[in-house]
């Protein structure tokens, strides 16, 4: 679906959480006219797939070798992004309405 | 409820029921993102690159990064040079990536994507001019004279500048360096790098004339091997050889040069002018055509971009040692005469410049154009 192996997701607010490692972010789902909808906690959001106007080179600092050469290698490039631009929409549970 | 939903695992189900959002709408596959091990991964940057700079990665397997350790960073290909600037993005980025396909879980059309790393910013790329002029700081101190060469000094030893050096330092591609290094007569001796000295040039040119005419060669065809050869008084012959390379243009079996008749007439115009303040237009052409050999052709328009002419007087600027700041060039160029034609001030400039819109905008900002005589001048802005 993507031309690279990485996807880029942009939210309109930071959904930094502390450094938890393999804790669940959220879902992210695709309608049939391929539009992304991203679930995060109580939030929904929905978003729309993004041609970059100039690629991306996803680039990881390796350690230098002791000299003063440091390198970069191009892991990938990245030609798409997922926007999430829309304000988000809160999950209202349909449990919490009834009681 | 179709086949396809089923897939669906039931918490997922339960979501997307609270989120009100309609299974039947959704393709069956779904991704799950999760915290990756690494996060978050700062060992990761974004680069925004044109085509163009994929191409070139793609052919050369890799891009290099210039500077001393006060520059700017750099990035070169082996034609164009871009600066590297960091450019905080509205929105923050989430670096999210498949797992291997493995984990792509049939059963329930789940893809699991783990997000590594969290960014606030990218780097962008704009296209700069080469600064070379570093290049000429490095040589100047310790310009090659031949066999007198004063790099046997054991109580001063000089610096030794190899190729390495100048492409780890100098911001420019390969081929700015390349063409530049010619350009100065800069010539590889004992694996490391010399400049010949503008005099020691001088005798050298003299010194192949005078064989031309010895051994009756034609300046079109110069056999390389054998005139190096001959040249071993004043220099090892693989220096001899590689100063014939740069002055004239090698035949096609490489045996053979034609001297460069233009590179020739400047280098005696620049050695009449170099130590003089200014010299009168009219004796300057006659002591120039002098001192050139006559079927050697002198046209002033050869000196573009070396000397100044001002009120009917010739005097010679050194375009290598301009500052590489626009304004502080425009000074020095101003200092020295007060009107510019677009044609006499543009080869100053162009090496500020990597498009004509450039060009014109670097003239509007600092200059004021006036008219004279149906000509036009340009002027500096503020006295």
């Amino acid at each position: 679906m993507l031309a690279s192996n990485y996807h880029v997701y942009i939210c309109d607010y930071a959904a930094e959480k502390q450094s938890l490692s393999g804790e669940r972010v959220g879902f992210l789902f695709f309608t049939q006219n391929d539009m992304p909808v991203c679930v995060i906690g109580q939030h929904i959001l929905d978003g729309k797939m993004v041609e970059l106007d100039k690629p991306l080179l996803v680039m990881r600092k390796q350690q230098a070798d002791g000299t003063n050469n440091t390198s970069y290698q191009v892991e990938c490039v990245i030609k798409r992004k997922l926007l999430f631009h829309k304000r988000s929409k809160p999950i209202v549970h349909y449990s919490s309405k009834k009681t | 409820m179709n086949d396809e939903i089923k897939h669906f695992p039931e918490n997922v189900q339960k979501l997307l029921a609270d989120a009100r959002i309609p299974i039947e709408q959704l393709k069956p596959i779904y991704y799950e993102l999760t915290i990756g091990e690494q996060f978050p991964d700062d060992s990761i940057r974004l680069i925004e690159v044109n085509n163009s700079l994929i191409e070139e990665l793609e052919k050369s397997k890799k891009l290099v990064i210039r500077g001393a350790n006060n520059d700017f960073a750099a990035l070169c290909t082996s034609d164009q040079i871009f600066e590297i600037k960091s450019a905080e993005t509205s929105n923050t980025l989430l670096l999210a990536s498949p797992l291997d396909s493995s984990s792509v879980n049939k059963e329930n059309g789940c893809i699991a994507l783990t997000v590594n790393s969290i960014l606030h910013a990218k780097l962008e790329l704009t296209q700069c001019v080469p600064r070379l002029k570093r290049i000429c700081q490095l040589f100047e101190d310790n310009p090659y004279r031949g066999h007198f060469d004063g790099d046997n000094d054991i109580e001063n030893p000089k610096p030794k500048i190899t190729m390495e050096n100048i492409k780890s330092e100098v911001q420019a591609s390969d081929q700015a360096i390349d063409a530049y290094l010619k350009k100065l007569n800069v010539v590889t001796i004992d694996g490391h790098l010399r400049l010949l000295d503008f005099d020691f040039r001088t005798k050298l040119i003299e010194y192949i004339f005078s064989l031309l005419s010895i051994q009756d060669w034609s300046k079109d065809h110069i056999p390389i091997d054998k005139c190096a050869t001959e040249m071993k008084e004043i220099c090892p012959k693989y220096v001899a050889k590689q100063f014939l390379e740069q002055i004239g243009t090698m035949s096609n079996d490489g045996n053979s040069i034609s001297l460069n008749a233009n590179t020739i007439s400047t280098h005696y115009a620049l050695d009449l002018l170099r130590n003089l303040e200014k010299m009168k237009l009219s004796e300057f052409m006659t002591c120039w055509r002098e001192c050139v050999p006559s079927d050697f052709p002198i046209d002033v328009d050869q000196l573009k971009g070396f000397v100044i002419i001002s009120e009917g007087t010739i005097s010679y600027i050194d375009t290598d040692n301009l500052s590489e700041k626009p304004y502080e060039r425009m000074k020095t160029l101003f200092s020295r005469k007060n009107t510019w034609t677009l044609s006499e001030i543009e080869p100053f400039l162009s090496s500020l410049t990597t498009s004509n819109a450039e060009f014109n905008s670097l003239l509007a900002m600092h200059t004021r154009c006036i008219i004279k005589d149906g000509q036009k001048y340009y002027a500096p802005k503020y006295n």
